[in-house]
Parts: structure tokens; sequence; C-alpha cells
């Protein structure tokens, strides 16, 4: 055993800072930095510049004299209230439906409520305009489209508030679902012995306990709704109702830069608006109330007995009515050969489809910005992720941790308030090269890289969590360095989870109109702002085909990645997550 | 072989005291164990030897270098010894023979030569044959041996073992514990291992550290943590028996004492300055006496055993202390008994009152 190679050899009698581990640190540091913390820091003293007249703060209260802005902080607070309201009354039956009840077919019922949530709110308003215009191929097939010429009522705030509704609802859903997988089912059954009936059960125990998850929700839902542009550009600028993210949009598209003062006085209220929702969901979070003993089972679902089938149906007709006709409503209007034709077996066409995947200039490129883009955010992130998980899971480094808390800022706050930020940054020239890249990919990037990162860094860092800190302690004792165990046995381990997050990085990114409606030039256009486009051109059918297009491969990317997460990465699963 | 000698080593967390001033000696060659109930610090001054913890104060050497000091810090990763976790820790995504290979890749040594060192650590463990498997398909203790071997081929000078019998069952325990002392025997290392458990401590170790809220209460063999308890906790914790409030009388002769428990008076080993101490008394120190000085006693509940009854006694003259004693009959239940004492072992109150 005399092996002096093996004898304890004090190297190096320095700190264990190893060089690998500060290089990778100080990476971070840049990217939290440039991409997060100066789009948003700069964009807050953007807001409060002195005015013309040198007043401090004084382009902040210019804006909001104006008639415009006010007007618009109203309409986005009722819409977003509003929307708020559709959301928990949709979300909570959706999820009392797949949790509470023992119907057949529950995961698919699950997946249809989830629907709304991963078709991006541009294409969902396409698709609920097409369901509900005069010149609607389903309703015209019942004869309740309205009369040619009647302007659609969704063009109204009524119509922003439905659509947003739909289209938050799962976030309502998705938390009240796991507030009510908390609830043990012992509690369930201490209440059945002592004699208490279904719908007592229901409205003393179950409603109560889930209640902290529901407004956690409703807070979520808020602050997307808040944040939401999507709808709101193709229901309210048609309609002339306008909120502040559309505000924004429409005096930078008129006026380009020299407003950013201007609008970063408007963004900044949207900041506060999303903050406000979040501490109040922080609050709810935090005070969940009651703190029950999750040992047990979890909550079975109730026997609905002989009414099974009528639950079952409307269920069904539910799910169906919010998820899926307004797709088929958009699928059936791509199908028209033009605008106003009424679809049947002998004008059915795909000229439209043709027109979008086989031709012409813009809509070929988009196609490819946007794949370019999703993928080199979804790869770059998930590479981050991993980087920064390992410092903060493993590595406990504090200043990772720090990162870690940043990273969620720009996925928090709404998505035209991170464009702003990043286009007051990145339209100088960049220090040291001197070039800048406003009107070019690499803005889009900047963009989709701060704003996507949470969703590769979630399923990395649940994943991580679940790991015996010994295998990374065991690596070390036989001598790996940081850069080693990193390669060797943490990438290997959390591989799949950050791909699942990849994956919904693309999923997300493919389809966004938020940031590039505000970030795009002409070359760069992105999948959202050209569907965006032909339907502001008028060219439905064309967006509608296109919008098709998205949509069939947002779900089978969707499909993919539960079916992914489930088998590798339970932190990335959309429903069980 | 490496020798370890810590000196002082104190751990802070942001509020409790981890450890207090822990000096300990261990010799080359040495298999010692850090016992002690949970919390009181074991694992923690595992973890400072192995480099993946740093003390608050103090210096640790391993084989006559500094680990750590004033200004010095070496990590884990620069100790070279062995360590065997209480999961065992086996990389999930590896083969057996990938995990054990892993520590030399990293010291770039050869294929042929690193395939003939695995090859010959999973020969000493006994899990010929099974480099291919994952560790999902092992079955526990064929894990401990895994994990055994993947600090085996380093030859480490100096191996630390966590819980590492914690995970198995009683049969497994038996089995792993000889083939412990089995490498200890043949590699020459020295051990160093921590456990909760005294028996498994026994079994292992030449020397025991038993250790209780951040302090080691007494370092020596089994039997002299045994036969010469040097804190009522070691006496509490180690081995049955009970601890007594006593007076010390007299000091008869060195190593001996005069005193009285309830009024009778007995004589026992140990150093004590007259005055109140407490004294430590094991099964085998007591008998049902008649006409002698002695304790009473009053049988509480009996039960057969197959060899013997154990037989539970409260001691009413001590307020109520329990004792339990393995006797041929059993007394009736409410019986009043008198308990003679051939020995004992006293302890002086000023250094136990921790």
């Amino acid at each position: 055993m005399a092996n002096l190679a093996f004898s304890p050899v004090a190297r190096r009698r320095h700190l264990p800072l190893a060089s690998g581990e500060a290089l990778i640190l100080a990476g971070l540091c840049v990217y939290a930095l440039a991409l997060s913390v100066l789009p948003l820091g700069r964009l807050l003293l953007e807001a409060f510049r002195p005015g013309e007249n040198g007043l401090v703060f004084g382009t902040f209260f210019d804006v909001w004299n104006s008639r415009a802005a006010p007007r618009a902080l109203g309409n986005t607070f009722i819409a977003s209230l509003g929307a708020t309201c559709i959301s928990v009354v949709v979300g909570a039956l959706a999820a009392g439906i797949v949790r509470l009840a023992d119907l057949r077919g529950r995961e698919i019922i699950a997946f249809l409520f989830l629907l709304p949530m991963l078709i991006p709110p541009q294409i969902s308003a396409l698709a609920w305009i097409e369901l509900t215009g005069s010149t609607s191929p389903i309703l015209r097939l019942v004869g309740l489209a309205p009369p040619p010429g009647r302007t659609n009522p969704l063009y109204s705030m009524p119509g922003i508030i439905w659509v947003m509704g739909l289209e938050h609802a799962p976030l309502v859903m998705l938390s009240m679902l796991s507030a009510l997988r908390g609830i043990p089912r012992d509690l369930i059954d201490a209440a059945r012995v002592g004699g208490a009936r279904a719908g007592h059960i229901l409205g003393r125990i179950v409603l109560p306990l889930a209640l902290p998850g529901l407004m956690a929700g409703a807070a979520l839902a808020f602050v997307s709704a808040i944040g939401n542009f999507g709808v709101p550009a193709l229901l309210g600028i048609p309609g002339r109702v306008t909120v502040l993210t559309t505000l924004i949009y429409q005096r930078l598209n008129g006026f380009g830069p020299s407003v950013l003062p201007e609008v970063a006085s408007l963004a900044l209220v949207l900041v506060l608006l999303a903050v406000a929702g979040l501490v109040l969901r922080g609050l709810v979070m935090g005070r969940r109330g009651f703190s029950v003993d999750r040992t047990g089972s979890e909550l079975e679902p109730f026997p609905t007995g002989r009414w099974r089938p009528i639950f079952e149906l409307a269920a069904w007709m539910f799910a169906l009515t919010i998820a899926v006709l307004p797709l088929l409503a958009l699928v059936s209007s791509a199908l028209v050969p033009a605008l106003g034709v009424e679809l049947s077996w002998a004008t059915l066409s795909l000229e439209n489809f043709e027109f979008v995947l086989g031709g012409s200039g813009m809509i070929s490129r988009a196609f490819a910005n946007s794949f370019v883009l999703a993928g080199a955010a979804a790869l770059a992130t998930a590479a981050v992720a991993m980087l920064l998980g390992y410092l903060v899971v493993v590595r406990r480094n504090p200043v990772a941790r720090v990162i870690d808390r940043i990273a969620d800022a720009p996925y928090a706050v709404p998505g035209t308030v991170l464009a702003l930020g990043v286009i007051i940054v990145f339209l100088p020239p960049l220090p040291v090269l001197g070039f800048s890249i406003y009107g070019s990919m690499a803005i889009i990037l900047a963009a989709y890289l701060a704003r996507f990162l949470p969703l590769s860094l979630r399923p990395v860092i649940a994943t991580l969590e679940t790991l015996d800190p010994a295998l990374d302690e065991a690596g070390r004792v036989v001598g790996a360095g940081m850069p080693r165990r990193l390669v060797g046995i943490a990438v290997p381990l959390v591989l799949p989870a950050a791909l699942a997050g990849g994956l919904l990085v693309f999923m997300t990114a493919v389809n966004e109109l938020t940031l590039s409606a505000l970030l795009w030039s002409t070359g760069t256009e992105t999948l959202g702002v050209v569907v965006f486009f032909l339907q502001y051109e008028g060219n439905s059918p064309a967006a509608s085909a296109l919008a098709s297009v998205v949509v069939a491969v947002t779900i089978t990317m969707a499909a993919l990645l539960e079916f992914l997460a489930r088998r590798f990465a339970p932190g990335a699963s959309l429903l069980r997550g | 072989m490496a020798d370890v000698t810590l000196h002082g080593i104190s751990k802070r967390f942001t509020e409790a005291n981890v450890l207090e001033a822990i000096d300990l000696e261990i010799a080359s060659g040495e298999f010692v164990a850090l016992l002690g109930p949970s919390g009181c610090g074991k694992t923690t001054l595992l973890r400072i030897i192995a480099g993946l913890e740093r003390p608050s104060l103090g210096e640790v050497r391993i084989g006559g270098l500094l680990m750590v000091g004033a200004n010095t810090f070496v990590p884990a990763e620069e100790r070279r010894l062995g360590m065997v976790f209480q999961s065992y820790a086996l990389w999930p995504h590896m083969s057996v023979a990938d995990n054990i290979a892993f520590g030399l890749k990293v010291r770039r040594m050869r294929h042929r030569e690193r395939a003939e060192r695995v090859e010959r650590a999973m020969a000493v463990v006994g899990l010929d044959g099974l480099g291919g498997r994952r560790p999902a398909q092992l079955s526990g203790g064929q894990r401990q041996r895994a994990a055994l071997a993947r600090c085996l081929v380093l030859e480490p000078e100096l191996i630390l073992l966590d819980e590492p019998l914690a995970n198995l069952d009683a049969h497994l325990r038996l089995q792993m514990q000889a083939e412990f002392r089995r490498i200890h025997r043949e590699t020459g290392t020295t051990f160093v291992f921590v456990t909760h458990d005294q028996v498994e401590a026994m079994a292992l170790a030449n020397r025991i550290a038993v250790m209780n809220r951040g302090r080691i209460e007494q370092t020596g063999s089994p039997e002299v943590l045994y036969r010469q308890p040097a804190t009522a906790m070691v006496a509490g914790f180690f081995g049955k028996g009970v601890v007594l409030p006593a007076e010390v009388l007299s000091v008869p002769a060195l190593g001996r004492v005069v005193a009285s428990i309830a009024g009778s008076i007995f004589e026992f080993g140990g150093a004590a300055p007259t005055g109140p101490a407490l004294v430590s008394l094991r099964p085998e120190h007591l008998s049902l006496v008649r006409n002698r000085p002695a304790l009473a006693a009053v049988a509480t509940y009996a039960w057969f055993r197959g060899e013997d009854y154990l037989v539970s006694f409260v001691l009413p003259e001590l307020g109520g202390i329990m004792i339990e004693l393995a006797l041929a009959t059993a007394p009736a239940q409410g019986e009043r008994v008198s308990l003679g004492i051939k020995d004992g072992w006293v302890i002086p109150t000023g250094l136990s009152t921790r």
C-alpha cells in the first residue's frame, strides 16, 4: 500500500475557488447583467428622466397628465380584472372536473383545458374572431352567424375580457390542481367517517383547503392579463379599446425610438401592476393558512354514481367549446379560398395552406427566423440552466443564488416591458465591438434569452434538488474538480430535465409575438408578427392558415414534452408539475 | 497509512455550535468509531476530515500534512482519501465498473492499468463479474460493496465511512461488518467511521470516541468505555445499566472509593473526591441478596425471554429510578426485594454535568 502517488498531497493551499468555477460564474454574471439587470434598470431610469421643462420625473408626469395614458391604464385594469374573473370561474370548474369527479377520460379533458395556454394569445384571438364573425363557418352551420357587414362583437372590451380570461384559465386550473393534490385523502375519509355527505365535504373541507391555490392562480392570471399583448392587439386595435401594452406598441411603432422615455413611463406602471399582483400571490402562497400533513395518500375523485354520464357529457361539451371549437373555426376559415366565401365541399380549398407553406418571401423567412431564434434560445437557455442550476443547488454558491433570483425578473414583468428595456440597452452601439444589434435577429435573441431562461431553469433546478448531494461529494472525494463533476456527474443526470425545459422554451418562443412585435424589422419578422400582419392587412384566411400550422406544431411539441417530462423530468410536466 | 490529528476543531452554523474544540488523535492503521446520538456532530466532524466542510476554527493534519489551518484549506478534491457515504452515492448513470474507474480516469491513468485496478478492487469486495450492471440493478449489500470498491481502487491511506451499515438489514449488516474487518486487516488502511449504534462500534472499532452535543465525552477501547465510563452520558449511552447518585465517604486506596447510595454503603472502582458523585452500575454488578448492605427495590414487570426473565424494578428511595435485571425466576409484581451491589464505577460529578 505504500503507493506514493496516492498519499495526501496539499498541492494548492488557497481557498477552493477552482478557476473553472470562477470562469463559469463570471459568464453567468455577464448574462444576468446584460440581459436582465441592465434592460430593466435602464428602463426605470429612462421612465424617471427629467421632462422637457427639466422637472424631476418630468417625463413621467407629462405622460400621465395626457389623456391617452390614464384611459389605457383604466382599460388595462378593467380588462385584467374582468379576464381574471372569467379565468377563476373556468379554471376552478376545470380543476374540479379533472380532479374531483370520477369521470372517464379525465386526462384527455385535462389536456383540452390546457390547450388555451399552449396556443399563443394572438392565435386564440384570431380563432375566436373566426368563430364569432359574420363569416364564421361554424355559426353559419347552425344559423347563428351575425349578419354580413356587422362588426365582429369581439372587437370590444367584453371580447378582450372573454378571450383573455379563457387564455389564462389554465393558470388557475394548474394552481388549483396542485392545491387539490396536496389535500390528503385521510381528511376526506375522516369527514366521511364522521357522517358528512359529499356536498358538505366539498364545501367545508375541499374548497377551503384549495382556496389559497385558487387565489394564487387568480393573481397569476391577473398578472398575465396585464402583460398580455396578443389579445388586445387583435381585438382592441380594430375595436378602438387601447390598453397599456397596445398603447406602447402604437406609440413606438408610430414615432420610433424617440418616444422611448415616454413609453418607458407607461411601462413603469405596467411593472408596478405586475409587481402588485405577484406580491399578492406571494402573500397568498406564503400564508397558506393551514399546515396539512402531506404524508398520506392523495385525494381520490368523488364517485358521481348514476349521474356520471350526464357529468361526462357536460364536461366534454364545456372542454370542447372553450378549447376545440375556436380551433375548428380557425382551420375551417383557412380552408375557404377568399374572405367571405362560404365553406362547403365545393369551395373547400388548400390554397391558403399552399400560400403559407410554399411561398412568399416574408412567410418563409418568418418560419426560418422563428425556428432559428427559438432553437438558439432553447439550446442556450438549457445550457445556462444546467450551469446555473449546478452552482445554485449543488455548490450552494451565494452569487449564483442571486443570479437565480434575478433570472425570474424578465419572465415576471410583462414582455412589452422587457422588450423596451432591451431596446434601450442595445440601441446604442455595443461597447468594444462598436456596432448596434438593433434591427437584427440578435436583439430578438437577447430578449428571448432573458425572457425564457426561467422555463429552462425551473425543471433543471427541481431535478437537481431531488438528487442526493453525496453524488457530487463522492466525485470530490475521488479527486474530480468542479468542471469534471459538472460534465461527468451532474449534466448526465439533469440532461432530460434541461431538454424538456429547452423544448418548452422552443414551443413558447416559436409562437411569441409580444417581444418581436417591438423588436422586429424588415428581414427579421417572426411567425407571431406575420400572423398579426396578415390579419391586420385583412387577409384572414392566410392568417388562419399560418396560425393553424403553428398550432399543429405547438400541440405536437407539447405532447412530446409531456411524454418526455413524465418519463424523465417530473419537474417539467405541465399537468403534474 | 495516514494518521489524523484534529486540534481545537470548532464548527458554528448561524446559531448553534455544532462542534466545540474537538481534539482527537488517530494513529496510522487504527479503526476508529465516532459514536453518538443523532445531532451530536459526528457526521460534521467526519465531513471536516474529508474536506467537504470547513471548520470555523482548528487544525486538521492527515499523514502529517496540514489540511486545515488558519490560512490553509485543502479541499476534498485534493485530499486523496476514500469515503463511503451513507446513501452510497453511486452515480446512477454509470455502470459499476465506470463508477469504480471514475477516480482513476480523473487521475489520467491509462486504460489497461485502469481496467486491471478496477478488476482487482471488485474482486476484493466480492463483486466479480458485476461490473457491467447499473447501481439500480444491485442489491443493498452489493451497492455497499461497490461504494467500498470505488474508494479502495484509489488505494487511499485513510478511509472514511458515514453510517456505512445503517441502510442494510440485520443479516447483511453482520456480513458487511466481517468484510470491513477483513479489508482493514488486509490493507492496513486507517479507517474512521461514524455510527449511532454502539454494538456496531464495538464490533468494528479498536477505539471509540463517544460524542455528545458537539464534544467528545470520552475516547477509548470498548472495554474501557464500558468498565470505566468517564461521564454519566457515556455510562448511559454505552452498554446497559443505570447511573445512580451517590455520596463518596472515603478513598481507601488509589482507584477505589467507598460511597453510600440511599444510605447503604458499598465500594466502587474509580476516583472521586469525597462528596456527591455518580455511580455507574452494570447488570452484572447487581444481584438479589439477603442480610447484606443493599438497595430496596420493587418489582414492577417481568417478561419471559426464554433463557431467563427480564425484570424491571423501581428504586423508591431514589425517586423511582428504573433498573432492569435478568433473573432465573421472576418475583411477583409489587414484591419488595434487596439489590446487592458487587462493584461499580464512580463518576465525579464535576465532569458529568454537561
